[in-house]
């Protein structure tokens, strides 16, 4: 327990700069939808469909989003909340042991009258700790600037699987770069290596929305795991729902089996 | 001229590696996605011709720039931006905050060389870096435009942009780079400045109101509004130019006196 509280009142500052940021996003972007919709929502719609997809693509609506409906447009703010999860998801993750290794503490922390095991298992639930907490935030702020705007559309179905979809990718990346950080001996380099997947799997994104005959692509998108047409129609896709709970389960395995033999440096 | 060579020693790699990979996101975008735009602006015309004036002067619309190469290079500039102020911020943090981050700037400062000179010299390092990327960008988007309805002095204006945005985010790098008391994953912050930058753009495109658009560096050498106002804003030049020189200032300044950071 320890251990949690002390990776606590490490993140708890960050948290907060974070949860601001997230905030003003959510807050900012919802109101302004009172002024799409209220000045001319139907005509949005109508000339959205005549952009060409590429262009859609390139500024991050995908297809079939309309962002004259309120569905869409929140479709739209949950693209960009889930870039802040995945980006606050790594940096836990890095930090997990990325922070002792740069700091040279591991010494000290393995003298302690605790098994590598579990003192990685600590490490690995006090950091998920701010991820969980700044994704229910998430979820809760969206639906607090929903109650602010007058709308007749009902997307409370829809805001609760962003919610937990959000979670889920942004639980991906924390347990990739978890593992990263356990196999390279350079904290540095695995905090290099996680943003550029992400990096990747930005653009991939983009390419995605684009090409039509991508679907081979989508697994390698963590970004595109759960697209707006799926989520909006209330269905979960189960493939990459098992797809990404495996990706977290085995990063995490492995994760343990690399720390026990990990040498100090 | 030791400290410089180092820097752009240590540099040069991952300066390639950036270098290569905007220039190659550049020519993808103008070999795969470009003639998927250009199929659909013969279609898009005729639509928008279909449509009545006061429809279109209700969005501000100017077609005629949207369709066309320089439209296209507008929107596919968000990319190439946001990966240069990465890369900006990326090199200036290694340069400026390489020492903290390894706890050993005591070793750096006993050096006989004080420590403005040692600034400066690392500031040209990274500079020189930049520079390499903005020049090369600056051919291969100068290339785009001559390849596709011809060179104008738009083009080159804009062809500049990504030089003169990675500039901004070199200094804030280094802003922060100098002023943060303890760093411990500079590719991570880098990461996390440009992405912010790139979060604040999206809020103040939300805004639609002039004002904040001050607040977002991105907005500043946009091509999409210099091709607008066919020309870079003055206002936008005269921050930009007092963020550049402020910054320097304060982080010579800063890095001249501050106290060696202990290990918290």
């Amino acid at each position: 327990m320890n251990i949690v509280k002390e990776e606590l009142r490490v993140q708890i500052k960050r948290f907060l700069y974070w949860t601001i940021g997230l905030g003003v996003l959510i807050f900012v972007g919802t109101a302004k939808f009172q002024g799409i919709s209220g000045a001319n929502g139907e005509s949005i719609a109508e000339l959205m469909s005549y952009y060409p997809k590429v262009l859609l693509a390139m500024l991050g609506m995908p297809q079939g989003i309309d962002i004259g409906t309120l569905s869409g447009y929140q479709g739209i703010l949950a693209y960009y909340s889930l870039i802040c999860v995945c980006i606050y998801a790594i940096f836990l993750g890095n930090g997990v042991i990325g922070r002792e290794m740069t700091d040279q503490t591991y010494e000290f922390l393995f003298t302690k009258p605790r098994s590598r095991r579990s003192i990685l298992a600590w490490k690995i639930i006090g950091a998920a700790i701010p991820l969980t907490a700044y994704c229910i935030l998430n979820y809760w702020l969206t639906r607090m600037a929903l109650t602010m705007i007058t709308s007749e559309e009902i997307i409370t179905n829809q805001v609760e699987l962003y919610g937990i979809t959000t979670y889920l990718i942004g639980l991906i990346f924390y347990g990739f770069t978890i593992l990263c950080s356990t196999i390279l001996v350079k904290s540095e380099r695995a905090s290099v290596i996680s943003f550029a997947l992400f990096f990747v799997s930005f653009f991939l994104g983009g390419i995605y929305d684009v090409a039509e005959e991508a679907h081979v692509l989508r697994i390698f998108t963590p970004l595109r795991y759960f697209t707006y047409t799926e989520l909006a129609s209330n269905n979960l896709p189960i493939e990459y729902l098992v797809i990404s709970l495996a990706i977290l389960t085995l990063s995490i395995i492995c994760a343990f089996q690399f720390f026990q033999k990990r040498d100090l440096l | 001229m030791n400290v410089y060579y180092f820097e752009v020693k240590s540099l040069a790699r991952s300066c390639f590696i950036w270098t290569a990979s905007i220039v190659m996101v550049f020519y993808s975008f103008l070999l795969f996605v470009y003639p998927i735009f250009e199929d659909g602006i013969a279609i898009m015309e005729v639509m928008f011709a279909n449509m009545p004036a006061e429809f279109m002067q209700a969005f501000g619309l100017e077609v005629s720039s949207l369709l066309n190469y320089s439209g296209f290079y507008a929107f596919a500039f968000l990319y190439y931006s946001l990966m240069g102020a990465i890369m900006a911020t990326h090199l200036s943090l290694t340069a400026f905050a390489r020492e903290k981050a390894n706890q050993c700037e005591e070793f750096l400062f006993v050096k006989p060389m004080n420590r403005s000179r040692l600034f400066w010299a690392k500031l040209a390092s990274v500079a020189t870096c930049v520079l390499f990327c903005s020049v090369c960008y600056f051919l291969s988007s100068i290339h785009g435009f001559a390849e596709h309805g011809g060179l104008s002095q738009m083009g080159v204006l804009v062809s500049i942009s990504l030089g003169l945005q990675q500039i901004i985010f070199l200094c804030i790098g280094m802003l922060v780079g100098v002023c943060k008391q303890k760093i411990r994953f500079i590719s991570g912050l880098a990461a996390t400045i440009g992405f912010s930058a790139f979060l604040v753009q999206t809020i103040v495109n939300l805004f639609e109101e002039d004002m904040f658009t001050y607040l977002s560096p991105f907005h500043y050498f946009a091509p999409s509004l210099v091709l607008e106002q066919n020309g870079y804003g003055v206002g936008y030049m005269v921050i930009a130019l007092c963020m550049v020189l402020g910054s320097i200032l304060f982080s010579y300044q800063r890095y001249t006196n501050a106290d060696i950071a202990m290990g918290k």
